[in-house]
């Protein structure tokens, strides 16, 4: 059987609309002229053409009998069962709510004490350790000529006692 | 059934001019909306046989069919007020049943369960007191043996074809709708729908070699 070849790409939608008898009176002129000169074409359009018939000749299913009433009470049954979970739904997204609300408040009260204190920190202007004095003392100057020694526990990290904001370290860790 | 017809002549009055005679479907879509039960009845009867058909010649289970035309339905209305008039009311219900097969076919592939070829075995099916009818009648008895054999040879070579080809050629040979509305449809650009069809019926008219030219048809 000699393979069969493919159509002109460009005529394609013209012979479809063609097996269909879909085109004007001058498209259809046209395409049956080049029909006439192109095997390919025509071989593809006999085909189709064939395919499009056999198809049409395709025995048709059709709904049930009783359809109608089948799609009402699925939907009515569809609504029965919104709205009996809609209440669960509603109390489920309220408290939902209030949770979130709830977390929110806290993690921005914490948040907001965090940073107050810190600030008050970071805020102190006194200066820095100026010299630490056999192994446990620290001498800080709290003002303008004034000095303060200060007797380090044991506990106290000589890093931090040493460093910026020593003394707010050294207030805190002494109570 | 008067009050059908009430209706449809009303509704008529109001719709604008279409090809379909009858209401819009837009008319009728909004006249369901403001709780209408007649236009409920018509939106089903114009569209259950059709979609029944289409289903069924993707998924090849009649009783299957029906159930998801249902559900066709059943997301039309309850997402009625949520219709976008960009699309016509036919691109968006077939949408919805071309996503409802297509699901279908893939969780049979899932569960691993064959497809049956149930759709065309038989002009009628008693058992199953299903309406199968022919396009046209009074053939010979020699020559509707050989158009139904030619239509189980066409329907099985269509059930071979791919799955995006396929839906392709059923929305275009089927339900005859154009390239701009199968796109719409499956939301595909005309070029791939044009490019998909082209493949599709390449493969089946080699799938069909030996009875094409033949002239059962």
């Amino acid at each position: 059987m000699p393979e069969r070849m493919k159509p002109c790409r460009s005529k394609e939608d013209r012979i479809d609309l063609w097996i269909r008898d879909a085109l004007g009176a001058t498209e259809r002129r046209e395409i049956e002229e080049h029909l006439d000169c192109c095997a390919a074409c025509r071989q593809w359009s006999a085909d189709l053409k064939e395919i499009h018939q056999m198809v049409r000749q395709m025995p048709k299913t059709t709904a049930p009998e009783g359809f109608e009433d089948r799609v009402r009470q699925r939907l009515s049954a569809a609504d029965a069962a919104i709205q009996s979970t809609r209440p669960a739904w509603r109390y489920a997204a309220v408290a939902a709510a209030l949770l979130v609300l709830l977390l929110g408040t806290v993690v921005t009260t914490v948040f907001v004490r965090t940073r107050n204190q810190s600030d008050k920190l970071a805020g102190d202007q006194r200066p820095a350790v100026e010299e630490v004095q056999s192994g446990s003392q620290i001498v800080v100057k709290t003002g303008e000529g004034a000095r303060e020694v200060i007797q380090l526990p044991s506990r106290i990290d000589l890093q931090k006692a040493t460093s910026q904001n020593s003394y707010a370290y050294l207030m805190n860790t002494s109570h | 059934m008067l009050g059908e017809i009430a209706l449809e002549n009303r509704l008529a009055a109001r719709a604008p001019l279409k090809k379909r005679t009858g209401p819009d479907d837009n008319v009728l879509i909004q006249e369901f909306i403001e709780g209408n039960e007649q236009a409920f009845v018509l939106i089903v009867g114009r569209y259950k046989d059709p979609l029944v058909h289409y289903i069924n010649s993707i998924i090849r289970d009649y009783d299957m069919a029906a159930d998801l035309t249902q559900e066709t339905f059943i997301r039309v209305f309850r997402k009625a007020s949520q219709y976008e008039r960009k699309y016509q009311f036919s691109t968006w219900v077939y949408r919805i049943a071309t996503n409802l097969a297509i699901d279908e076919l893939r969780n049979r592939k899932k569960r691993g369960r064959f497809f049956f070829f149930n759709a065309f075995p038989n002009f009628i099916d008693e058992e199953n007191n299903r309406t199968l009818q022919l396009a046209d009648s009074g053939p010979t008895p020699d020559r509707s043996l050989d158009r139904k054999e030619a239509s189980g040879r066409l329907a099985v070579a269509i059930d071979g074809l791919p799955e995006k080809y396929r839906i392709v050629f059923l929305l275009r040979e089927v339900q005859e709708m154009s390239h701009q509305e199968i796109g719409a449809v499956l939301s595909l650009s005309e070029g791939t729908v044009k490019s998909r069809l082209h493949r599709a019926r390449l493969l089946l008219r080699t799938k069909l070699e030996g009875i094409l030219g033949k002239n059962y048809a």
